[in-house]
Order: structure tokens, then sequence, then C-alpha cells
């Protein structure tokens, strides 16, 4: 058997001995549909539950006035004077109020719109006073004999929605993606701190060298044992990933709308970037690790890894617009082309820029991670 | 036959930001080494030994000299000469999480013996060091007595006709160390050649044919255990390496 294979084999048996490593890999693929779940329950709680704001006023009600407020559903308290009414805000008994001056016909809104509660009993009390002015409008027109169809419908409009996937949904994959790098990340840099740092630690690379094996060998079959892992725990992500978004719009209605592109082409697509981005965050962990004299320092150095990883998670929540350029900045690229195959806004220019840069960004790696190895000083920690 | 000619290597040591200098682990070291031998390499600790020995199984680089073993080089037939080379130190760790079966199995793939010839020289060499109750447990479970076994059996899987063996014995219990002495002065009789390094004193004279006596990185003797004590008129080699460093101790 080849050398790099056997090593392969090696490192891989015991990765998948190792139940903290084992553990510490799947718990992201695991996280996904957790996640999404979550979510979705969270969501659609806040989105059905019906939240009822009560408005004080200081004044009769006329009966077209009544009426509104019964359409449109408000909740009120009518206060005799403005200093009860005021005293009933403060003990949080209504969420805002309303103030009539008869005298210079003047409505005095009364609300605090820093909180959501506020900003909310605002529009209704504007909503109200908008109906009420036009029913105020209405009858002015009819009593002048103006055409109200005339007078109001000038134009129509019709509204069609572009994007076919809801914000939430938008978001949430958004982030699971996320996800499914951190979970290449955590695979990888897993194996990476096994093969390299942990070997040196228990004294086992030394044994190892003595091997009929060349140094190239070595690091081939520990590198590809990296890329193999990340890639595993990249597709039980992805995996996941759709299965919970699936579930999640058979059970939630938050998920309407959810569709993303399950061609043959994305599916392809899909395992491809995330084998580059096994590939490239492989070699940057073993990279990283080969300098680590011990598990500790390992694990310290890898950390940045994982920090870098969260980084397209913040820029998909800000929905920055992405350029060109943003194809090549590695982990950021993988799951900006993730995004954009299920979402169908597939470029090949900008996949080309993926493909070629991930390579060279691997080789340069590679090329590093050798150099790395030929140096006793890392090799031997004593 | 090893043939090692001035060899030296040098680390670089950081002074400061910008200077370093030059440390010599070992300098202008030669000797020959040949099959049916136990060639001791005696020294205290920070003699540069295992530096020596490393440079010898092919895992650290020379700056400066040239082996040769059976007339190769490391440069030109590196994997060629490490199918003859069994090394074995004190430090030498196995893979906790295999069992010694499969360990035997991954070290037999990269010696690149066949799977059949393998599975019977792991069955009759388990017979020989007594740990065929063991074979399929993992090595994280096994006593530092079985460990040993375990990796005496590792070095002599492929056959092969030369074994380093850097302070194999350190640290071990007296049992544990016969083990050891006892393998080596078995292999000697199948003409194997046997460089054996250590610190202590006793084990050398009784199992070395030929000693080498390293101070600070430098040969300071060789030869014959009885000749030396004879040359510096003393009774154990111990006191013949103080008499010839002069008494000067110094780590």
């Amino acid at each position: 058997m080849n050398n790099i294979l056997i090593t392969i084999k090696k490192e891989i048996r015991s990765i998948f001995r190792d139940k903290k490593a084992l553990m510490a890999m799947f718990v992201y693929p695991i996280l996904i549909p957790v996640m999404v779940i979550l979510y979705g329950s969270i969501y659609e709680n806040v989105d059905t539950e019906e939240v009822t704001y009560t408005i004080g006023i200081d004044y009769d009600l006329n009966t077209e006035e009544e009426s509104i407020f019964k359409e449109m559903n408000i909740n009120y308290i009518k206060y005799d004077n403005f200093q009860d009414m005021e005293k009933s805000y403060k003990d949080n008994e209504i969420e805002g109020y309303l103030s009539y001056n008869k005298k210079d016909n003047i409505y005095n809104i009364y609300v605090n719109t820093g909180s959501s509660s506020g900003l909310t009993t605002y529009e209704i009390i504007n909503n109200y006073l908008e109906t009420y002015s036009n029913f105020l409008t209405n009858e002015y027109l009819i009593s002048e004999n103006i055409d109200l169809d005339k007078a109001y419908n000038h134009f129509t409009i019709e509204e069609h929605e572009l994007n076919e996937n809801n914000y939430f949904v938008v978001l949430l994959f958004g982030i699971s993606l996320t996800y499914v790098i951190l979970s290449i990340c955590i695979a990888t840099s897993n194996m990476a701190i096994s093969t390299t740092a942990t070997e040196k630690e228990n004294g086992t690379l030394e044994t190892i060298l003595t091997f009929p094996i060349k140094k190239k060998e070595l690091i081939l079959g520990k590198y590809f044992s990296s890329v193999i892992v990340g890639f595993i725990a990249s597709l039980i992500s992805l995996i996941f990933l759709v299965l919970s978004l699936f579930i999640g719009s058979k059970f939630y209605e938050v998920f309407s709308g959810f569709n993303i592109n399950l061609s043959l082409f994305s599916i392809l697509g899909s395992i491809i970037t995330v084998f580059g981005a096994s590939i490239f965050i492989g070699g940057v962990a073993l990279l990283l690790t080969a300098f680590a004299r011990s598990y500790k320092e390992a694990q310290s150095k890898i950390s940045l890894i994982n920090m870098i990883c969260m980084i397209p998670m913040f820029i998909s929540i800000l929905e920055v617009k992405i350029s060109t350029i943003y194809y090549l900045i590695p982990i950021c690229n993988f799951e900006q082309i993730l995004n954009d195959l299920f979402f169908n806004n597939i470029s090949i220019i900008n996949i080309l820029i993926t493909l070629i840069s991930t390579i060279i960004y691997t080789a340069i790696l590679i090329i590093f991670i050798i150099k790395a190895y030929n140096s006793e000083k890392i090799l031997f920690t004593d | 036959m090893i043939e090692v000619e001035k060899i030296s290597k040098i680390f670089k040591k950081n002074i400061n930001k910008k200077e370093t200098i030059d440390l010599y682990a070992d300098k202008d070291i030669s000797f020959t080494a040949k099959e049916g031998e136990i060639l001791g390499i005696l020294g205290p600790n920070g003699a540069g030994k295992t530096t020596l020995l490393r440079i010898l199984a092919g895992i650290m680089t020379e700056s400066s000299g040239t082996i040769k073993i059976d007339g190769k080089t490391y440069q030109k037939n590196d994997t060629e000469i490490k199918r003859n080379i069994a090394f074995l130190s004190g430090n030498t760790k196995l893979y906790k999480d295999l069992s010694p079966y499969e360990l035997f199995e991954m070290c037999l793939e990269y010696y690149k013996i066949d799977k059949k010839d393998g599975t019977e020289i792991i069955a009759k060499l388990a017979k020989e060091f007594a740990i065929e109750s063991f074979l399929h447990q993992r090595i994280n479970t096994l006593s530092t007595g079985q460990l040993q076994r375990v990796n005496i059996m590792r070095c002599i899987l492929h056959n092969p006709k030369y074994y380093i063996f850097d302070e194999a014995t350190s640290g071990l219990d007296i049992i544990s160390s016969k083990v050891i002495l006892d393998f080596i002065k078995k292999e000697k009789k199948n003409n194997k050649c046997i460089i054996y390094s250590t610190h202590y004193m006793e084990e050398a004279e009784n199992i070395c044919d030929r000693v080498i006596l390293i101070h600070k990185g430098q040969i300071i003797k060789e030869g014959r255990p009885k000749d030396i004590i004879k040359e510096t008129k003393t009774t154990n080699l111990r006191d013949a390496f103080f008499k010839i460093i002069g008494g000067e101790i110094d780590e």
C-alpha cells in the first residue's frame, strides 16, 4: 500500500477512536438542525403571538371614532383628565396616550418611540388618526358632490414580490452555512492537532520518522486525513442543513416561501465547494499546528481559524453587497459560493475565481507545511 | 557496515534578536560498526548521544560529514536504508489507540511486507515474545513490561540488519531492562549490528564489544571496554571515563 494511504488509514483510525475529538468534530453538524428548529420555533411564536396595546384618551369619542377604534381592534381607556392619564402611563397601565385640544383642533400623541411597544403604539394611533382624517375628507368631498373615485384613484398599484425566499430563511441559511464551514474547521483542526501536536507530545512522531517513509509522503498523509475528516463533517452538515430546513418548512409558517435550488448542479457544486473549503482549511490547520509543541498550544493557535470562520456570518447579517473581489478571500468565498448555488445566483466567473484562488492558496500552504516539516526545530521539541 | 566520517551537528541558538551562535551537539565524530558487533555510545546526559543516534537513524540530518550504511547515504537512499534499520529510544512511544496487532500490521505495511507473510511473522513473534494474550488489547491498557515487549517486537518485525538503541533501558526496572539486554545479546548472535547508547557504564561494560566515549559532542576514547579500563589503570568504565575527562563534570 502506498505510504500516503497507510498514513491516512492510521490517522483516521486514530481520530475515530478518540471519543473527545469525535464529539468535537460532529457537534457543529448536529447543532445545525437544533438551531434551525429552535430559531423556527422562536420566530413562529413571535410572529403569531397577538400582543395588545392599550392607549389612553382624555376626550369623548364620537360614533365614527368609536367605530374606527372597534374596527381597528384598539384597546383604550377613557380618562377624565390629562393628569390621571399621565399617571396611568407612569404606572404602566397604558402604552401611550392621546390628548385632544378641541379649541385649537390639535391631537397630541404621547409615546416613547425608543421602546418597541411605544413605537407600535405610535403606529396604532397614527393609523387611527389617518383613518379618521380620511373619513372626514370623504365626508367633505361627498358634501361638495365630488366623485370619490376620481378624487382618489389616479392610478393602479400592483405589487410583485421579487425575492422568492423570506428574509428569515435567507438569514438562517446564511448562519447555517457558517456552521457548515465551522464544522470543517473543527474537524480539520482536531485532526491536524492529533496528527501533529499530539504526535509530537506523545513522542510517536520520532517513531514514525524511523520508518521507510519520505517526509513528503508523511505530510501528505497527514494533510489528506485532515481534508477527508473535514469533508465528511461538511457533508454531514450540508445534509443536516437541507433536511432541517425542509422539516422546518413543514412545521413552521416562518419558513413559508422557502425555496432553495436543489438541482444536480447545485448539489454537485456545493459538494465541490465544501471539498475546496476542506483542502484549504485543512492546510491552514496543519500549518498552524505544525508549529505547536503541545496539544494546548495547538488548540490556542487553531482558535484563530474558528474566529475567522465567523466573519462571513457577520457579513451575511449585515447584508453587504458582495463584489467579485470578495471571492478571492478564502473561507468567505466558500460560504458565498454555497449561498449563490442554493439561491440560484450562480456566476461562472465567481466560481472560477474561488476555484483558482483556492488551488493557489492550498499549493502555497502545502509548500510551507513541507518546509516546516523539514525543520528539525519544529519536529523535535527537546 | 555503518561508516561514520567526521559527523558534526550544529544547532543555531538565538542569543538576541539579531545574533545567533553555533552550538555543536556533535563534532567530527568518526567510527565504524560491523555486523555481529555491539557498539556502545557512552557519555553523560547532554554529551550528544541522542543527536548522533538520530542522525544514524535518518531522522536528523548532519551539518557536515558523511554516513554510509552498506555503502549508501541517506541523501540518496533514505527509505532503502531505513528498511534495514530499527530505532528504539527510551522516549519511543507507541500509538495508544491501536492494539499491538494493528501497530505491527501498520509497521509491516510501511516496510512493504506482504500481508500474508506479515500475518505469519506477527503470529510467530507474538508467540516468541509471549504477547499473544494482549495482542488485540489497546496499547494504552498495557503495563510497562508488556509495552517494552511490544516495542521490541515492533523493531524486529522487518528483520533489520542494524539496531539503534538510544537509552533504551533508561528508567526501566531491572526485569524490563533485562528483556532488552537479552534481546541485544540474541541479535548479536544473529550477526546483527547493534549501536547502543547509555549512560549506565556498568551495563555497557557487560554487553558491548566496543565502546565510544563521548564528552561535549566529541569522541574522547574508543576501544574495547577491558582495553580502556586497562589503559586508564582503573577498575571500571565509569572511573575510566572520569580519568579521561580529568574529573571535569560540566553539564
